[in-house]
């Protein structure tokens, strides 16, 4: 097992400031091990299905957490959580919707679609350092996925 | 009924009626002057036959006058009155009497059927015509007494010489010394009296004229028969009352059973009735003719009406069953559908005044559809500008708090990572910074709750307002703030409105009056309401700072504030929120306030549907 297979959380953020943001407070929880990071959506299809650049990895290692914003270049944040839980591969990944508005028209599809969790990102660093870093103590730790 | 029918039956009513009216009274008056007519005519036809009779009776009377002046008359009726039968002269006189003076008298049309001369003394016939009536007795008869001093005619009575009805003219035979000789008695021929009695006089085929006597027979014949005269007896109510002595006219039926119109004439100097009838049947025929007229002309005329009646309600009808028909045409959308004739009457006018009414409503309709689809653009334009717009909200609160978490977040990394570096100035303007990216999101927020009010479905139920708020009081305080807060609720009746939005107003409008009060030593907070015509009238009091009234149009604006942030935080959208919801409710809101001493918000619901 490489690194690169090696993956514990999946970011998929297009605000760089927001991923910056994210990674400091998992790393500030001793969470961040494994954090990838992907700026749209089609690269997020790419890393998870192991295609394009990432076609070097293996589909039978999934990350661990998926942390997914909906407003995304390319490919939205949707057709992303559909495509990983119509997969059987993918499906149980967890995937947690995290969005920056509680107005979004796309919180019931989003559970529709499967997402184990939806998450509005406050604006408070506080708040969001521990909304993140609880997040990813529950999924990464607390949560016992499938063998 | 319909119209054309009523119409018509109008039409036969108002020409019919008063010509059958004047018909029953044409036929009515016309069988009065024709009885008038009838009975006039038949009493004249008495009169006129009763003066014949007598002219008759005179005529014969003369004739017998003058037969019994003749010289030879006198001289033999004086011989066989003075002379023995066995005289020669007697018989030489009693032949010549016979043969050139009675015998010669009775002939065919002349009037008598015997003459003979009656001895002066003894009543004995001495001469006669009637060979067989010789040496007869007629001393007692009355004619002979009455003849012995003058003319005389014995109405008509039974012989009994002659075993016969009769009636005789006597005269008496005088000589030159006015010796009465004898008496010439003359019977009168009763066929020659039916005859005068039966000439007709009038243009009447029935008419019939006849004479009765006083024992109720016949003494001429009647019209209509043979062998009556002398034979039959007759007792009608006609004949009855002339033989009772009246002279006049009735209605009866005659000796045949017949109906007659009758005159009756009593003639005391003959003892007879004299009776003229004619048959009712006849009478009446010119008045039953009148009334087939009459009838057929009513009738023909009722044809002419009727289909006079008929035509002309089909004339009105026909282009109302056109107007009707167009009506039902224009009624299921045919607004083109055209009605109007130029016919210059008042369904013509009609068929006009709907042809523009018609012409109106097309108009009319087609702004309408204008209308319709203006507002179809407009709602299409309204939803587009929703829908924009809760884009646009969506965007405001997902990409205005990005950069703003980017603020705090860095500004916090900066704190920490660096706190070293930073003396306390700086630290102080990062806390600044971190304040203001915090306080731009509450903006957001609320900017965002005010506009998700504006268009949110109503979810109206039943409120009890005074539950809600005090709730509403209880969760905006704690134990320790209730302390300084004298809070009452007066009255609150219930409302119907949306819950959710109703206690947004309460924590509004409550929280300002906790927050406005905050300075005062003993904050006073009224809620009160009451019932003003259709509305009920909600308020909160405070004995806050107040406000001047010059400003209260801002009270309630977005982002609108009278007070510094520094004086009492807030963001200036609560009461714009209150009045918002309350708008949306139906209601209204407005304030009182003076500086220093408080203010009172009112808001306003409908009463209507509340239980």
């Amino acid at each position: 097992m490489t690194d690169m297979q090696a993956v514990d959380v999946l970011l998929v953020e297009d605000n760089q400031q927001d991923a910056e943001l994210t990674i400091r407070s998992l790393k500030k929880h001793k969470l961040a091990n494994n954090i990838s990071v992907v700026e749209d959506g089609a690269e997020a299809l790419d890393f998870i299905f192991c295609k394009g650049k990432y076609s070097e990895r293996d589909i039978k290692h999934p990350p661990r957490v998926i942390f997914l914003d909906l407003k995304l270049p390319l490919v939205g944040g949707l057709e992303v959580l559909r495509a990983v839980k119509q997969d059987e591969r993918t499906r149980s990944v967890p995937v947690v919707v995290v969005t920056s508005s509680r107005e979004d028209p796309d919180v019931k599809a989003a559970y529709e679609l499967g997402a184990n969790s939806y998450v509005v990102k406050p604006v408070d660093f506080e708040s969001f350092t521990e909304a993140i870093g609880k997040l990813g103590l529950y999924w990464l730790l607390i949560n016992q996925p499938p063998k | 009924m319909n119209l054309r029918s009523r119409i018509t039956l109008l039409f036969v009513l108002l020409a019919v009626v008063p010509v059958i009216i004047v018909g029953f009274l044409a036929v009515y008056t016309g069988r009065q002057s024709i009885e008038q007519v009838e009975i006039n005519h038949l009493v004249s036809t008495n009169l006129m036959k009763s003066s014949e009779l007598t002219r008759w009776i005179a005529g014969n009377q003369q004739r017998i006058e003058e037969l019994a002046q003749r010289p030879l008359m006198v001289q033999n009726s004086a011989t066989l009155a003075t002379k023995e039968t066995i005289d020669p002269a007697y018989d030489s006189a009693r032949l010549s009497l016979e043969w050139d003076h009675l015998k010669p008298r009775v002939k065919p049309s002349s009037g008598f059927t015997e003459v003979s001369v009656i001895g002066p003394d003894s009543g004995i016939i001495l001469a006669s015509s009637d060979d067989r009536q010789e040496g007869k007795y007629y001393a007692n008869q009355r004619f002979y007494i009455e003849g012995k001093t003058h003319t005389y005619t014995q109405g008509v009575f039974y012989s009994l010489p002659l075993q016969q009805t009769t009636m005789i003219v006597s005269t008496p035979i005088i000589d030159r010394q006015n010796n009465l000789v004898a008496v010439l008695a003359g019977r009168l021929e009763l066929r020659d009296l039916s005859m005068i009695m039966s000439t007709q006089s009038g243009l009447r085929q029935t008419e019939k004229t006849y004479l009765v006597n006083k024992s109720n027979f016949f003494v001429t014949e009647p019209r209509s028969g043979e062998g009556y005269a002398l034979k039959k007896t007759v007792r009608t109510n006609g004949v009855i009352a002339g033989l009772s002595g009246i002279d006049g006219v009735g209605f009866y039926e005659d000796y045949r059973n017949i109906p007659v119109i009758g005159a009756y004439k009593w003639l005391p100097e003959y003892n007879m009735c004299l009776i003229t009838e004619v048959d009712q049947a006849e009478a009446y025929d010119r008045i039953n003719a009148m009334t087939v007229t009459v009838v057929s002309i009513v009738t023909l005329l009722a044809l002419i009406v009727v289909a006079a009646g008929f035509f002309l309600a089909r004339t009105i009808t026909r282009p109302l069953a056109l107007l009707v028909e167009g009506s039902a045409e224009i009624g299921r959308g045919h607004l083109d559908q055209r009605v109007g004739t130029d016919a210059r009457d008042e369904i013509g006018e009609l068929s006009r005044a709907f042809d523009r009414m018609a012409m109106e409503l097309k108009e009319t309709t087609v702004s309408l559809d204008e209308l319709e689809r203006r507002i179809h653009e407009r709602t299409a334009q309204l939803e587009a500008a929703n829908r924009e717009l809760e884009a646009f909200s969506y965007s405001v609160s997902h990409d205005l708090r990005a950069p703003l978490r980017a603020i705090d977040g860095y500004t916090r990394i900066l704190l920490d990572d660096y706190e070293p570096l930073l003396d306390a100035e700086g630290k102080r303007i990062c806390s600044v910074i971190s304040g203001s990216a915090h306080k731009m999101s509450d903006l957001i927020d609320d900017l965002l709750a005010f506009s998700r009010l504006g268009r949110a479905a109503l979810n109206p139920s039943k409120i009890d307002m005074e539950a809600l708020a005090k709730t509403v009081y209880e969760e905006l305080t704690t134990a320790q703030s209730r302390k300084r807060i004298n809070f009452k609720i007066d009255s609150a009746p219930p409302a119907m409105g949306d819950p959710a939005l109703l206690r947004q107003v309460w924590v509004n409008l409550i929280s300002n009056a906790i927050k406005f009060s905050q300075h005062q030593k003993r904050a006073v907070i009224r809620v009160h309401a009451e019932n003003i015509e259709n509305e009920i009238v909600y308020s909160v009091k405070d004995n806050g700072v107040g406000f001047d009234m010059q400003y209260t149009n801002k009270l309630f604006g977005v982002f609108q504030r009278l007070h510094s942030v520094k004086e009492f935080e807030g963001n200036g959208v609560g009461l714009a929120l209150v009045q918002r919801v309350i708008n949306r409710h139906g209601g209204r809101v407005w304030a009182e306030g003076e500086v220093g001493k408080g203010a009172t918000f009112y808001f306003t619901l409908p009463r209507q549907g509340v239980i």
